[in-house]
């Protein structure tokens, strides 16, 4: 049993043909101060809805 | 399956909409109840009245034979027809189709999603509000017309026939709180669907009643659920109809099982 606070495996979500996340792969350990950044349609805001519930993979 | 505090919440946040709806359909059914000692007061001329109108015009209220107007209770269920069949469905509708998608539209969906609890319990936490919201504006309505009837009525009236008449309008209002839950969750593009929601019902009757009115067109009706309600509460075999149960209550239950299984897997944009 880990004990990272979240992991994300292989986590794809696509919007239509081009647009999406692919095979995104991160732990956060529990307390840790975790730096999330990227440019304009990395991902970002879609993998964080998708932690969130908001979307499905 | 439920969440208390979200069930508790949402049924604050409903109760004024709730009080509001409950007093004013509750003071236009008694009011109206109010007029009934007038109406056979003046009997002769609301018949002279009455016989200059287009034979269909009564059927807006349900109304097939006009002396059924001068029984409490033939009063009582023309006018539910409009205040309950058509206001309690509006209610009901507006109040499911917006449970749900009011969090989209407000971007609080987020806030609600990070609470540690499944969709499946918001959708059923959501869904009981409603359905608990339109059990007690139906009692409401239903209390306030019984007693009216009995202040106003000058010959007993079927207690059984009311008793009847105030279930099919309740698995009517039900239906359309299940359609309402069904439709909000069809949405894929967060907006309020209040006008759609109104609209829907609007024209289901207006459906209905022209099935009513136009000879050789009453197979349409069966494409509304006003087709199964009961609305002849003076008929001598006035009862509860198996077949309406049956389309009430399956269809209730498949368009809030539907609905479920759609909000536990759908996108929500912010």
């Amino acid at each position: 049993m880990s004990n990272h606070a979240i992991q994300i495996t292989d986590l794809t979500r696509r919007y239509g043909q081009d647009r999406g996340i692919e095979n995104i792969n991160l732990q956060v350990e529990e307390g840790e101060i975790f730096g999330f950044i990227g440019p304009n349609s990395a991902g970002k805001s879609t993998t964080i809805r998708v932690l969130f519930n908001l979307l499905f993979p | 399956m439920m969440n208390r505090n979200l069930f508790l919440r949402e049924l604050r946040s409903n109760a004024v909409s709730l009080l509001i709806w409950s007093a004013v359909i509750t003071a236009l059914t008694a009011l109206t109840m109010l007029f009934y000692g007038v109406f056979l007061k003046n009997n002769e001329k609301i018949l002279a009245m009455i016989s200059i109108l287009p034979e269909g015009t009564l059927q807006f209220k349900g109304i097939s034979d006009v002396d059924d107007l001068f029984s409490v209770l033939g009063f009582y269920s023309a006018n539910n027809v409009i205040y309950m069949l058509v206001l309690g469905s509006i209610y009901s509708i507006v109040l499911s189709s917006g449970i749900l998608l009011k969090e989209e539209y407000n971007k609080t969906a987020e806030f609600l999603l990070s609470w540690p609890m499944t969709r499946g319990e918001i959708f059923f936490s959501k869904a009981a509000v409603v359905y608990l919201n339109v059990l007690i504006i139906n009692i409401v309505t239903a209390v306030a017309g019984y007693v009216t009837m009995e202040i106003v009525k000058r010959e007993p009236f079927s207690t059984n026939a009311f008793l009847v008449m105030t279930f099919y309008t309740f698995m009517l209002n039900i239906f359309f709180a299940s359609l309402g839950l069904f439709m909000s969750t069809l949405v894929k593009r967060a907006r309020p669907i209040t006008t759609l929601s109104i609209g829907l019902v609007l024209i289901l009757y207006f459906i209905f009643t022209i099935s009513n009115i136009t000879e050789g067109m009453s197979f349409i009706g069966y494409a509304t659920p006003y087709k199964f309600v009961g609305m002849d509460t003076l008929a001598p075999d006035y009862r509860l109809e198996f077949i309406s149960v049956l389309y009430f209550g399956g269809l209730s239950l498949l368009l809030t099982f539907t609905a479920f299984r759609l909000y536990r897997r759908k996108d929500i944009y912010l």
